[in-house]
């Protein structure tokens, strides 16, 4: 196919960049997509080369577990410099959750309020839910979920945020044309 | 926020700033015109084909599934039967692959339909060191979709060539779990129920509970048949559904505990992208005739 048409080359050779960026952005139900569903490009430009990292809550072990109509504190404690994308969550049973993000001292859910329902939280690897705008973390931070099950039975499950970290040693000097010294977005925080 | 300040962007080839994004212009720094013009890029797909086994089923081959992906470059010692864990993934030489979208297909002979919720993923950089993508193993229908629903990568990362990936997968179980489902009467009888399944092969066991003594009378044999101390039946792993017959004392409870859990799970992970490719001898004539 001709570079100068192919809607996936022709940014490089020449013509002005389109909306969505060199190889576009998609979401799967909605395939090309606008800024309304993800952080706009002006974000995504600063975690641009950064590669994708997930965040697991809790990250001590495999799931959290919570026994029935029982109470948990989990935590997972940042080990890289990360900026937040969207969440996703697994969970065998119905319950609700709070989190907080220690080093901020901010709840992420309303605090004075009830709970959410932790399938409100987030999507799965089929149908993600992305935020607006990322949200960044310095390495070390801290964030706790207070999770509460609303069943007879014992619940288990897994929070993850998908995030994106600074560039890391895999995308290295033999990538062509790799950017190599990413700026974290302080100004975002 | 409305944006106040000259868009700008790095400059793909030396990410110094002051590209205009708006008109591809050249870049102040390296002088190239600031954007990828040479490569061309062509679909391409990197596949982790991986089979978990638990216990005493490592070496059970005939729990294969008809039709199930076979690996036999990455893992040529087991004939190509079924993929490995981990699995180590060298990306080509030839040019970068830029990752846009991640899929997941896991299927177990004891699970009707998707199995990825039984199973969690971990991937790990190996170049210049262990890097990993994530802080621990994550659910493999969290850490990707299919190739209907895909997952999709907001900042698509470009790996360079040679790239070694490795990739963990680890089972899921649920441990412990237990249901009481009979009562004896003194007089041989059968009892059914059905459990959470899929249940793990090997790890039900029939239990008498006798005012809070509890004796182990039976086990299963991890091809679906129980088997014990007076007491004998089946069990369906896929369904969960459980029929044993045996002689409880009056007013003796009858129980199970069991793990659930898939004694083998065999999955594809795939990513999908763009293998970034030198543009031809032809291409770069149409390009300088423009």
């Amino acid at each position: 196919m001709n570079p100068l048409t192919n809607v996936w080359t022709k940014n490089q050779v020449g013509q002005p960049p389109g909306n969505h960026g060199r190889m576009g952005l998609w979401l799967n139900t909605r395939k090309m997509i606008s800024a309304a569903f993800v952080p706009d490009r002006w974000q995504r430009r600063q975690i641009k080369g950064w590669a994708p990292y997930m965040l697991a809550i809790p990250d001590g072990s495999q799931l959290f577990t919570v026994g029935a109509q029982q109470t948990v504190e989990v935590t997972a404690s940042c080990p890289v410099n990360f900026a937040a994308v969207g969440f996703a969550i697994k969970s065998f049973g119905p319950c609700v959750i709070e989190l907080y993000d220690v080093n901020s001292d901010q709840a992420l859910i309303n605090a004075s309020g009830p709970a959410i329902q932790i399938s409100n939280l987030g999507g799965n690897g089929k149908f993600p839910f992305f935020l607006k705008r990322m949200y960044c973390m310095d390495l070390g931070n801290t964030l706790i979920a207070t999770i509460t099950d609303l069943s007879g039975s014992q619940n288990s499950g897994q929070i993850v945020l998908y995030g994106y970290e600074p560039l890391f040693p895999g995308v290295i000097e033999t990538a062509p044309k790799q950017q190599v010294s990413p700026v974290w977005p302080a100004a975002l925080t | 926020m409305k944006q106040t300040t000259s868009p700008t962007m790095p400059c793909v080839k030396c990410n110094a700033s002051g590209k205009n994004p708006r008109t591809g212009g050249t870049c102040p720094v390296c002088g190239g015109s600031g954007n990828m013009d040479s490569e061309f890029p062509f679909p391409y797909n990197y596949p982790f084909n991986m089979t978990i086994l638990q216990g005493a089923y490592q070496a059970t081959v005939n729990l294969s599934i008809p039709g199930s992906p076979g690996n036999p470059s990455q893992n040529p010692a087991a004939n190509g039967q079924f993929g490995t864990n981990p699995v180590v993934l060298k990306l080509g030489n030839e040019g970068a692959f830029k990752w846009i979208f991640r899929m997941i297909h896991a299927t177990s002979p004891d699970v009707v339909g998707d199995a990825s919720r039984f199973l969690q993923l971990a991937l790990t950089d190996l170049s210049g060191g262990t890097w990993p993508f994530q802080n621990a193993p994550i659910f493999a229908d969290l850490v990707a979709g299919s190739a209907q629903l895909p997952f999709p990568e907001i900042e698509p990362l470009t790996f360079g060539t040679n790239t070694q990936l490795q990739l963990f997968g680890y089972s899921v179980n649920y441990q412990g779990i237990t249901l009481e489902f009979g009562l004896g009467t003194g007089a041989l009888l059968t009892f059914t129920t059905t459990l959470s399944a899929p249940i793990l092969r090997g790890s039900l066991v029939i239990y008498e509970n006798n005012a809070g003594v509890i004796t182990n009378v039976a086990t299963d044999d991890g091809q679906g048949t129980i088997s014990g101390t007076g007491y004998a039946g089946t069990v369906n792993y896929l369904t969960g559904a459980v029929s044993v017959t045996g002689t409880p004392a009056n007013t003796v409870i009858v129980g199970a505990n069991y793990t659930q859990g898939c004694a083998r799970i065999d999955s594809q992970f795939l990513m999908q992208g763009y293998y970034l490719r030198p543009y031809s001898a032809a291409e770069q004539a149409q390009i300088a005739q423009s």
